[in-house]
């Protein structure tokens, strides 16, 4: 009932709809006793998935069905055939994935489903990464989707750079993403854990700057780009000297190299009574630089 | 269902409503929920509260030990709530084997420092961290968990815009905010957890939570039980003054159903417990008139609170 909106109907409706009410709740519980009982007495047999089935289909977040189903299964592992175990296992993903059609954020599903890979002779990872596209065109922000989708990535190796042209893809036809700027975070320090000594990722700022022209009013971008520009290095005034902004205070021994080559530059610390600090300035005119650096 | 139980009865608690509630026949029915170890205390780590009877045990009032059974077990929401319903009750606890609860918990605790909800296994995270907390700070004991790898699982639950998501590397969300900054509060141990720096970008973030009500995460619409999960962070964080106190109301105000009472997450929808529940201690943080005040990390009253520290001083006195 979370979240409905009240639809006004006549008397005979509301009378007709609580008729119906009391069918259902009358065929739910019988079923629901007759699950428990058979659970007590340790019964794990096809009948079992039967009426687990039926109840979950309409009620997903009923957590002790989802735990007899798995003690069921686990029982079934144990008479069958490794090409039936997976039959047994691809038709259990089948019907998870009816139920999150009714439900798709409902923990018990989800945590049902990344059980059942654990125990799929030959998990289908394509499949499953599938399936999490298909729900995130539905509902971007579903964080059931996105962490299950952060499970498949990493069992099934795919790669960090294709995930990040993923985000690139849903920010570029959406630039309200919160969820898929949240991702980029993750990812960028998978591909560049150092960014104070590699920083050049991290000043990529045309995806950030690209979405809060095109809405000011929208947080995602603004965040993010808070966020990138407390990487490691934020560099300012090129053309007179140097100031380095780093996210960490860093003692002296900072060195830089332009394009390639290690430049002859003094530092000094903007606090000049601490020797470990975050912010260092040079001083030199002796070039202005626009090519690629690194520290 | 234990949960919607404490929903409503805290709900009366914050009204000062108390009096059309059945208290002992109430106290009765939630001892009834308690699982007590067996004679050979062979279950101790399945010992807690369950949230009903479904599962069909016996009734017990909790005067004698429990009766065995293969799939009985506490879940922690319900022990949470099971303690907390006892206190708001007014109930000394000395019904409740407190060794046994915070065996329970201490089972439900994985290495990574959150907690399972049930010991057969069930997903984990920031909600149950938050419920393991509220039991260990109720029962004046933090032996129920290992509150460092609990923090280490907060730690690094922080996520890029300094709010905190359920577990590592998921989105900051208002409700996992709450329960993280709680936790650490209720364990006495937030400024040693966060920096002062850090602590500001969990009060920005949460702050730009308020649209008028409140949001749980950047972009969402917003709902009324965030008033009070953002609510009482900002407030636990010491910058909840600093928000807009009469947007926040009008939109609560405006989720209120004008025929049946109590409230839902937006306007002309159906109301429930949880909304209403929240609504009201929403309304109760701004000070809203004739409502208790309400304690912001375990979320009861101020009331059911002080009743709560005198017995826990009684229990201290008994122990020295």
């Amino acid at each position: 009932q979370h979240g409905r909106v009240k639809i006004k109907s006549t008397a005979q409706q509301e009378e007709e709809k609580r008729k119906e009410r009391e069918k259902k709740l009358k065929a739910f519980v019988s079923a629901r006793d007759a699950v428990l009982k058979k659970r007590s007495a340790g019964e794990h047999d096809e009948e079992a998935l039967q009426l687990t089935q039926q109840l979950l289909s309409s009620n997903p977040d009923f957590a002790t069905l989802w735990n007899y189903r798995r003690e069921v299964l686990l029982h079934l592992e144990t008479l069958r055939e490794k090409d039936e175990v997976q039959k047994l296992y691809e038709s259990e993903l089948h019907f998870i994935e009816a139920c999150l059609k009714v439900n798709p954020k409902s923990y018990g599903c989800w945590h049902h489903r990344s059980w059942v890979n654990t125990r799929l002779p030959q998990p289908v990872w394509t499949r499953e990464l599938g399936l999490c596209d298909r729900c995130l065109s539905l509902d971007e922000r579903n964080f059931h989707c996105w962490d299950y989708r952060r499970v498949v990535v990493k069992e099934s190796g795919v790669s960090v750079e294709q995930e990040l042209q993923f985000t690139d893809r849903l920010i570029g036809s959406n630039f309200s993403n919160y969820s898929s700027w949240h991702y980029r975070s993750t990812l960028l320090p998978q591909l560049h854990p150092q960014p104070a000594l590699d920083p050049a990722p991290y000043t990529k700022y045309e995806l950030a700057h690209n979405a809060f022209f095109t809405d000011p009013n929208d947080q995602s971008a603004w965040f993010y780009y808070r966020w990138l520009l407390g990487r490691g290095v934020c560099v300012s005034g090129r053309d007179r000297g140097l100031s380095l902004s780093l996210s960490q205070a860093q003692s002296e021994g900072l060195m830089l190299v332009l394009d390639g080559l290690p430049q002859q530059v003094q530092w000094r610390s903007a606090h000049p009574r601490f020797r470990h600090s975050p912010v260092w300035v040079s001083f030199t005119n002796t070039f202005s630089f626009w090519g690629d650096y690194s520290f | 269902m234990l949960t919607i139980v404490f929903f409503a009865l805290s709900g009366l608690d914050v009204l000062d409503a108390l009096d059309v509630v059945d208290k002992p026949g109430l106290i009765e029915w939630i001892y009834s929920l308690q699982v007590l170890p067996t004679d050979d205390k062979s279950n101790l780590s399945r010992c807690g509260f369950r949230g009903s009877s479904h599962i069909g045990v016996p009734y017990s009032s909790s005067k004698g030990p429990g009766a065995p059974h293969t799939y009985d077990s506490g879940h922690v929401a319900m022990t949470y709530t099971g303690l907390a319903c006892l206190v708001i009750l007014g109930d000394d606890l000395s019904r409740v084997d407190k060794e046994a609860c915070l065996a329970g918990l201490r089972a439900l605790q994985l290495e990574d420092g959150s907690f399972y909800a049930v010991p057969e296994g069930s997903e984990n995270d920031m909600r149950f961290v938050y419920c393991a907390a509220c039991i260990c700070f109720m029962l004046d004991d933090w032996s129920g968990m290992d509150c460092q790898r609990a923090i280490d699982y907060i730690r690094r639950s922080s996520s890029y815009d300094s709010g905190i998501g359920q577990g590592a590397g998921l989105e900051s969300h208002g409700g996992s905010t709450f329960c993280a900054v709680a936790s650490l509060c209720m364990m006495g141990k937030l400024q040693e957890v966060f920096s002062e720096r850090e602590l500001k970008r969990i009060r920005r973030w949460c702050m730009f939570r308020q649209q008028n009500g409140f949001h749980g995460r950047p972009n969402k619409p917003v709902d009324t039980c965030y008033s009070f999960w953002v609510g009482a962070t900002l407030q636990l964080l010491d910058v909840f003054q600093y928000t807009n106190f009469e947007k926040n109301r009008n939109y609560i105000l405006s989720t209120q159903d004008r025929l049946v009472g109590g409230f839902a997450k937006w306007p002309d929808s159906h109301p429930d417990p949880l909304h209403t529940y929240f609504g009201i201690c929403g309304l109760s943080l701004i000070g809203e008139a004739e409502l208790r005040k309400v304690h912001p990390a375990l979320n009861i009253s101020m009331r059911a609170f002080e009743s709560l520290r005198q017995l826990q001083g009684a229990w201290r006195q008994k122990s020295t």
